[in-house]
């Protein structure tokens, strides 16, 4: 499946405007109260400033789930969350749609997508509905989001995908978890389960390079990954097994450097995880990784290069997550942002700073340029919100 | 186009979403009242007696390991008392983790359970052993969450016959030492933090949205964790996997935290028919739990009886849900859906 029907694309694109579920962008001031206006515009996706402060917000069909921002600044793509079909690309000025993503039958959304390092091209995690298998779409990013190939991912259930530094690998976390529409996000293969880290070959989509937990941690769900300057890749999972083993949830793994390894905590810091991590993300200077559990109203913060867990700062229903100043922001569902100061080699946390804004924050957050993509708008961020 | 995509949106989303979110409408924060009463009523009602009560059981459960200790032939039977007393009032009360509890991981040193990695034999093992020095309860707090609590205690008076081993009964009664110390930090904690909501508005919003948090996650947790050894299937089940198998308490280690749900419950309600579903989908989660045996776990694993733990798992789910769509429009806030529905 290289390609879809252009008139299909042509009839999508013109009509993309008349669609009643996407509304016009606009500036909205500190229009932070999402639980507010839930009842009157449903889904949406903001964008807002390091303080919580909005200045664009866009309907959305449905929740989304991952945004991915293109290396210029100028465009944002909001993929569904699973098993959605839809992914929308919008002007970052003021949020006006500019594509819809046409997905081929027998294929839906994973929830995230990345941009090739040029910006010419758009990767998002996919299911084969039929076969089963992890599928990564390719999208020709400089002409109206056309499918242009699609490769194997190198595992089942991909979720979350990022590029290497090298602009010529694609990262991606392979769940494990076979799902099908038909049976909403039930898991249908817990027996054979087993998730994956795969390096893809950006010239052909080949996996150069593959990596699992073991057979011990084949319940593991590898869900979310942040990718350092240097390559290394840190991940957080989600484990589905029996709540008595507790396995350790984030880790790091070095394409080319061999397995990956999972970092210790303290039983009670582990136990607070509650088994599930939401987001992963580094910090600007990239030593700090920071992984949300939603689940433990918990943000664990641990050193990249030993591993060392930092400590915890807790925040009820936190999931998304990016960098932010010397340290991060963290948002909730429930209890609105958080942002944190500078968390060094010393294992003391800043004490989380409250924010104005107290809207129900969905699970990711994205931000303008970082290290690799740094842009003039370096406290502007984006979020979606429901 | 704007009226048309707000009547869309209203007619097809909120009755759904709000529901499976949990999220207050304006319409109802409106009508909820004062936040500051809401919070002074969860506190003096429900939360501040529970958070006495677990004091008061874990301060006696230390006496009497004192002056069991003190004995020739210290009695399991006295102790197991003081055991049932000290859990049952920390099961009732084990959800909420805002406050006091979720902070210094008091709730982890007071119940890291289940057992991860053999954690609490191994670290019981090592502080038995009488080669080394007979542990205080200061020097237990900065071990392991594994040997501080509840599990650790458990173990101690119920594996093994006849009177405890002098080395046993000190580490025990290091162990209750610091099981008192830690319920009394979170009682006092808890009482400066409800005086705090009691007269700042913002503190007790923030109190009512985390007891309704809260609330959803000990649902939550006995469903996926105290219920977790009953397993999806008979063949997964783990009759030894219950919460209070060794003390004989694996009905308490349910009944007690359902209790605590429907006092929290009862005062989120209000009286008022809006809540209706969520009293009634508690009380009968609460009644099929008083039905059941002491022991849950052999009837985990019998074709015959499995039914009667389903059906309280069953029941957990729909009081979940019922909470989750009656409580927060009735109180003025929201719970979010990241812990519920990630991905």
């Amino acid at each position: 499946m290289t390609g879809i029907d252009r008139r299909r694309l042509t009839a999508v694109l013109a009509g993309l405007a008349a669609l009643p579920f996407v509304g016009r962008g606009r500036a909205s001031g500190r229009a932070a109260f999402a639980s507010a206006r839930f009842g009157a515009s449903g889904a949406a996706v903001a964008l807002l400033d390091a303080d919580g402060a909005e200045s664009a917000t866009q309907a959305l069909p449905e929740r989304g789930h991952g945004l991915a921002i293109a290396p210029d600044g100028r465009r944002l793509v909001v993929v569904a969350r699973r098993p959605g079909r839809w992914a929308l690309v919008l002007s970052t000025d003021d949020l006006a749609p500019l594509a819809r993503l046409a997905l081929p039958a027998g294929r839906h959304f994973y929830g995230h997508g990345c941009f090739s390092a040029d910006g010419q091209r758009f990767f998002t995690t996919e299911n084969d509905t039929d076969g089963g298998d992890g599928i990564v779409g390719v999208w020709d990013a400089t002409a109206g989001f056309e499918r242009i190939a699609e490769w194997r991912s190198g595992g089942v259930g991909p979720h979350d995908l990022a590029l290497a530094p090298d602009g010529r690998r694609l990262i991606v976390a392979n769940g494990g978890i076979r799902t099908h529409p038909d049976s909403g996000r039930d898991m249908l293969n817990r027996d054979t389960m087993q998730p994956t880290l795969a390096a893809l070959s950006l010239d052909d989509g080949s996996v150069v390079e593959r990596v699992d937990l073991g057979a011990e941690l084949r319940l593991a769900s590898i869900r979310h990954l942040a990718v350092a300057v240097d390559g290394e890749v840190v991940f957080g999972c989600q484990f589905e097994g029996d709540k008595s083993v507790m396995p350790p949830l984030v880790g790091a793994w070095r394409p080319g450097g061999g397995a990956a390894r999972l970092w210790e905590m303290p039983d009670a810091a582990l136990a607070r995880l509650d088994d599930y991590v939401g987001s992963v993300a580094l910090d600007r200077s990239g030593t700090v990784v920071a992984a949300t559990s939603p689940r433990g109203g918990t943000t664990a913060f641990f050193a990249r290069g030993s591993g060392r867990f930092l400590g915890l700062a807790d925040l009820a229903d936190v999931c998304g997550v990016a960098a932010a100043g010397d340290g991060f922001l963290l948002t909730s569902g429930a209890a609105g942002m958080r942002r944190t100061g500078a968390i060094g080699a010393a294992t003391r946390l800043v004490d989380p700073q409250p924010t104005a804004a107290r809207s129900i924050w969905d699970n990711h957050l994205a931000a303008f340029g970082d290290r690799r993509q740094r842009s003039a708008e370096t406290n502007r961020l984006v979020k979606l919100t429901v | 186009m704007r009226l048309l995509l707000s009547s869309l949106l209203d007619f097809l989303l909120p009755p759904l979403l709000v529901a499976a979110i949990g999220v207050a409408t304006p319409a109802a924060a409106e009508t909820t009242g004062d936040p500051r009463t809401t919070a002074r009523r969860l506190s003096s009602a429900v939360i501040e007696p529970a958070y006495g009560d677990l004091a008061a059981a874990a301060r006696r459960s230390a006496e009497i390991w004192e002056s069991e200790c003190r004995g020739p032939a210290p009695s399991r039977e006295r102790l197991a008392v003081g055991f049932v007393a000290v859990a049952t009032a920390w099961w009732r009360i084990e959800g909420l983790r805002y406050g006091p509890a979720g902070e210094d991981f008091r709730a982890e040193r007071i119940d890291l359970w289940p057992e991860r990695r053999n954690a609490t034999t191994r670290g019981l093992a090592e502080l038995v052993d009488p080669a080394g020095p007979e542990p205080t309860a200061e020097e237990i707090r900065g071990r392991s969450a594994a040997v501080q609590g509840l599990p650790a205690l458990e173990r101690l008076i119920f594996e093994g016959k006849g009177p405890l081993a002098p080395r046993v009964c000190a580490v025990g009664r290091a162990i209750a030492g610091n099981l008192a110390a830690i319920t009394a930090e979170i009682d006092s904690g808890w009482r400066d933090l409800a005086a705090r909501a009691g007269a700042d508005e913002a503190t007790a919003r923030e109190l009512t949205a985390r007891v309704v948090t809260d609330l959803v996650g000990e649902y939550e947790a006995l469903i996926d964790g105290k219920l977790g050894p009953l397993g999806k299937t008979i063949a997964a089940a783990r009759p030894d996997g219950f919460e209070g198998r060794r003390a004989g308490a694996e009905r308490a280690a349910l009944a007690a935290p359902l209790a605590g749900l429907a006092a929290l419950t009862a005062v989120l309600v209000d009286g008022r028919e809006e809540g209706a579903t969520a009293m009634a989908t508690v009380a009968t989660a609460r009644a099929i739990a008083a039905g059941l045996p002491e022991a849950i776990g052999p009837l985990a694993a019998d074709a015959g009886r499995r039914s009667q733990v389903v059906l309280l798992r069953d029941a957990l789910r729909s009081a979940r849900d019922a909470a989750i769509a009656d409580l927060p429009p009735l109180v003025g806030v929201s719970v979010g859906f990241n812990s519920r529905d990630g991905d």
